[in-house]
């Protein structure tokens, strides 16, 4: 067993784990916030998706204990009382199906704008064409991405 | 077996120190081949050495007439990093295109070159731009071509007490280019790439080196092609005999292979994209 | 009205968004355990020893059970009870399930499996629908390699192609799909004081589940309970039986609350996957670009098992034609037997493979009279009135000559309207 200490949703947690542990099972079953999702295992689907100190990974493919003193976000970190404005728009256009693909959906589309509110329509495939939706609503889900952006830019 | 520790050494020196205090080590360096590698049973070492925390590792220099790229620099900072677009083209295209934005903020170039992967993006790009391999070890530091590196590799390839460090590109003017032909955009494995680095003096092609990938064990130059073309024009790359010779190089490196008859078709295509992104212009 | 033409927001939504909606991976339980199959490798043959014996004896192992331990039915399937739940002796396929191990974790669970080890007798399978068909075959169904076999036949044929004055014949195939619904399988178990067992899964079917899972514990229907978590993906993958069988009896055996989680790779080798089939297609259209005759032969690979064969292969000959009207037509689809992953029901349900052979003969046809391909499929389209090939009269809502028009807006082609009636 190796100790970890990482910031998870703005929470400092620290645990003693297994040396192999992926971040995922850390988020899922050490932490218990089942929001992060399992698709494929390795890489491919990106359901797993978290933020790393502003960038997306799969969490799937991320040792815990490379996660020492980093600050992860999962979906359930992204709003408070309120919804965040992304996950408004997800709901606003109906870009939500099935569901799986949805808190990794987010979560790539909440780095990009993060970074750069002024995305453009290329930009942002590109940044959700690690994720993928099998219920293919890839169309909803980048309307999405743009009215979350005019409501970012609002505020 | 299982991995018993993952070890997360802070300086270079420290992981050459460790080489000698462990056994049965691997490196890792992302991860998103040895973590699966592992899961699946396909290696099983005792000990991981992280060098994620190794910040020498992670930057690109300019360093007199060559860029230095450390082992450590993921393919986001390879696309993200100017000095690269700005002299090579190709390993711009090349890191770009590679697997997600998600797998490209965890894969470094040393984690692709050290793979080993038939389809990797990376390596095909690096051969053709002359670029040598920094390994290290607690005894000693040794150069390497690239290319060489991959032609001798049983022979050459890392050995348990060394590590990739340092990517050595000679900064010259040329035209440079990449093309991967793969099932769909995002999170494709290379079914054929191709890289190719052009000097041209005069209008006349002073130099060219073109390497293919996924059409044999390692990628390779196709060195017959590369002296036929020199003191031609650049139009000459599109001649028929030209063609032919990397229809011939695919040919004898995949003879026997079900893809064969497909790979030593599309090559030609995936040649002329290659071409048409070094001079950035649609020649089809 | 409250809902009708307005946008509304699926009461779902919110949950997902947030990361709260509840899959069946999400539920744990105090003291559940985490139960796993051992699959075959092979596609065809017997078991002749499993060590079940040396698995008991693994580090955190549970319960070992095998199909003699099954208090009621050993196999299951939507309409034949062909799959076996765990395999007796003989297995026809990869990923037939042997041998379920609970185990206290999933560390445990997955040593445990990883070292159960299996003798086998192989057979020699068939794997085309061709072999299948042959007369020294082994039979994989009912006496027969045909688990199904339909005709649909309208007007006179052999005249329909003596009209003709342009005659298209080809073959077709189609490939093997896998739905990939993003969610693995994944069910949780649990069993109530008076010995009521509830099962947590993503499922199509609750209804069938709840059959299927008191059959195979030998209990009352209304002593199981199927509660249908969030959904991640179906697409008519999760319509047989595939954990919910496995987590109630580990469940029933150990009186424990249990898991039973699939990965990716299991997930794609267990459940059904669309049909490959082979299609002959043979088309006649006279001078006037009228459609007069249609012969199909359709032979589907169902795979081990029977699923939905019979209602896909169905579904093919129903829409063997395409929306077009066919005075007369020949169509015979077959379901055959073979060793390959058995297969279901996948988006379309056997209306999906046809298109791909119907509308390359009418490009083909197409090209032949020298008319453009949407003008040749408007003129033969369905319309209100029309008599398909089972005979059925098109009443009311047939769009098709519309949507071919706005179509023909789009892309600037001059449709002949005067053809349409």
């Amino acid at each position: 067993m190796i100790k970890v200490t990482m910031t998870v949703n703005g929470k400092l947690y620290t645990r003693e784990i297994p040396p192999m542990m992926r971040l995922l099972d850390f988020i899922r079953d050490e932490l218990k916030l089942k929001g992060t999702k399992e698709g494929c295992g390795e890489g491919e689907c990106g359901a797993c998706t978290v933020i790393i100190d502003g960038d997306i990974y799969n969490s799937c493919m991320v040792l815990a204990t490379s996660c020492e003193g980093k600050r992860i976000t999962t979906i359930e970190g992204i709003s408070g009382a309120e919804l965040h404005p992304i996950q408004e728009a997800f709901l606003e256009v109906n870009a939500v199906q099935c569901g799986y693909c949805t808190p990794g959906m987010i979560l790539s589309a909440k780095a990009l704008l993060d970074k750069n509110i002024n995305a453009t329509e290329k930009e942002m495939k590109e940044a959700i064409s690690g994720n993928l939706c099998r219920c293919t609503g890839y169309q909803k889900i980048i309307e999405a991405v743009k009215l979350a952006q005019k409501k970012l830019k609002k505020r | 077996m299982e991995v018993l520790d993952v070890l997360k050494p802070e300086t270079l020196t420290e992981v050459k120190s460790l080489f000698t205090e462990y056994q049965n080590c691997k490196i890792l360096a992302g991860g998103t081949d040895l973590l699966l590698d592992i899961k699946n049973g396909k290696q099983s070492p005792q000990y991981l050495i992280d060098l994620g925390n190794i910040k020498a590792l992670k930057k690109i220099e300019k360093v007199r007439k060559d860029i230095v790229i450390g082992s450590m620099v993921s393919f986001k900072t390879l696309s993200e990093a100017k000095i690269i677009k700005q002299y090579f083209n190709s390993l711009y295209h090349s890191a770009k295109g590679m697997g997600s934005p998600q797998i490209r903020n965890l894969a470094t170039i040393g984690g692709n070159i050290i793979n080993g992967a038939p389809a990797a993006d990376i390596t095909p790009c690096l051969i053709s731009l002359d670029a040598t391999l920094v390994i290290e070890s607690a005894e000693y530091e040794r150069f390497i071509s690239c290319e060489q590196y991959f032609i001798d590799y049983d022979k050459e390839k890392v050995r348990e007490n060394e590590v990739l460090t340092k990517i050595i590109i000679p900064k010259k003017k040329r035209l440079t280019g990449f093309y991967k032909l793969g099932k769909r955009n995002s999170l494709a494995i290379a079914r054929v790439n191709t890289a190719i680095s052009i000097e041209v003096k005069q209008n006349k092609i002073k130099r060219f080196a073109v390497c293919l990938g996924a059409v044999g064990r390692y990628p390779f130059r196709v060195l017959e092609l590369e002296k036929m073309v020199v003191g031609k024009s650049l139009d000459y790359l599109l001649a028929d005999e030209v063609l032919e010779k990397l229809e011939n190089a695919v040919f004898a490196s995949i003879k026997t292979r079900k893809t064969m008859p497909f790979k030593k078709e599309a090559i030609k295509g995936v040649f002329k994209k290659a071409l048409e992104n070094a001079y950035g212009e649609v020649i089809l | 009205m409250k809902t009708v033409g307005k946008d509304i927001i699926r009461p779902d939504a919110y949950d997902k968004i947030i990361g709260k909606a509840i899959y069946p991976d999400d539920i744990e339980i105090e003291g559940m355990l985490y139960a796993g199959v051992k699959r075959t490798t092979i596609p065809y043959g017997r078991v002749l020893s499993i060590n079940s014996e040396e698995i008991k004896k693994v580090p955190g192992v549970v319960a070992v059970i095998d199909y003699k331990m099954i208090p009621g039915a050993i196999s299951h399937g939507v309409i034949f009870k062909d799959i076996p739940t765990l395999v007796k002796d003989v297995f026809k396929r990869v990923g037939d399930c042997l041998l379920l191990v609970v185990a206290k974790d999933k560390a445990s669970l997955k040593i445990a499996l990883d070292n159960v080890k299996v003798e086998y007798e192989e057979y020699k399978g068939v794997f085309t629908v061709e072999d299948a068909l042959k007369e020294d075959a082994p039979i994989l169904g009912d006496g027969s390699n045909i688990l199904y076999d339909i005709k649909v036949k309208k007007g006179d044929i052999e005249k329909g192609f003596e009209e003709a004055a342009f005659i298209a014949e080809n073959f077709y195939h189609t490939q093997m799909t896998e739905h990939v619904f993003l969610q693995p399988e994944c069910a949780v178990s649990t069993i109530d004081d008076d010995g009521k067992i509830n099962v947590y899964v993503a499922t199509q079917y609750p209804h069938y589940d709840r059959e299927e899972v008191a059959k195979c514990l030998d209990m009352n229907e209304e002593d199981i309970r199927i509660i249908n978590t969030t959904i991640g993906g179906a697409f008519g993958g999760r319509e047989d039986i595939n954990p919910q069988c496995h987590a109630a009896l580990a469940t029933y055996i150990t009186k424990r609350p249990v898991k039973v989680l699939y990965s990716r790779e299991e997930s794609v080798i267990s459940h059904s996957k669309r049909h490959p089939m082979k299609l002959y297609y043979k088309t006649g259209v006279k001078d006037d670009g009228k459609l007069c005759a249609l012969k199909v032969r359709i032979y589907g690979d169902t795979g081990a098992y029977a699923s939905w064969g019979m209602n896909v292969l169905r579904k093919s000959a129903v829409h063997a034609t395409g929306p077009y009207e066919i005075p007369n037509v020949d169509v015979r689809a077959q379901a055959i037997y073979t060793n390959n992953p058995y297969s279901g029901a996948m988006r379309g349900f056997g209306a999906a493979q046809v298109p791909l052979a119907h509308e390359a003969q009418m490009d083909i046809l197409a090209e032949k009279l020298a008319m453009h391909p949407l003008q040749f499929r408007y003129l033969n389209a369905f319309k209100v009135g029309s008599v398909t090939a089972t005979l059925q009269e098109l009443k009311s809502s047939v769009g098709i000559k519309e949507c071919m028009e706005k179509l023909a807006q789009i892309d600037n082609i001059q449709l002949d309207k005067d053809v349409r009636e």
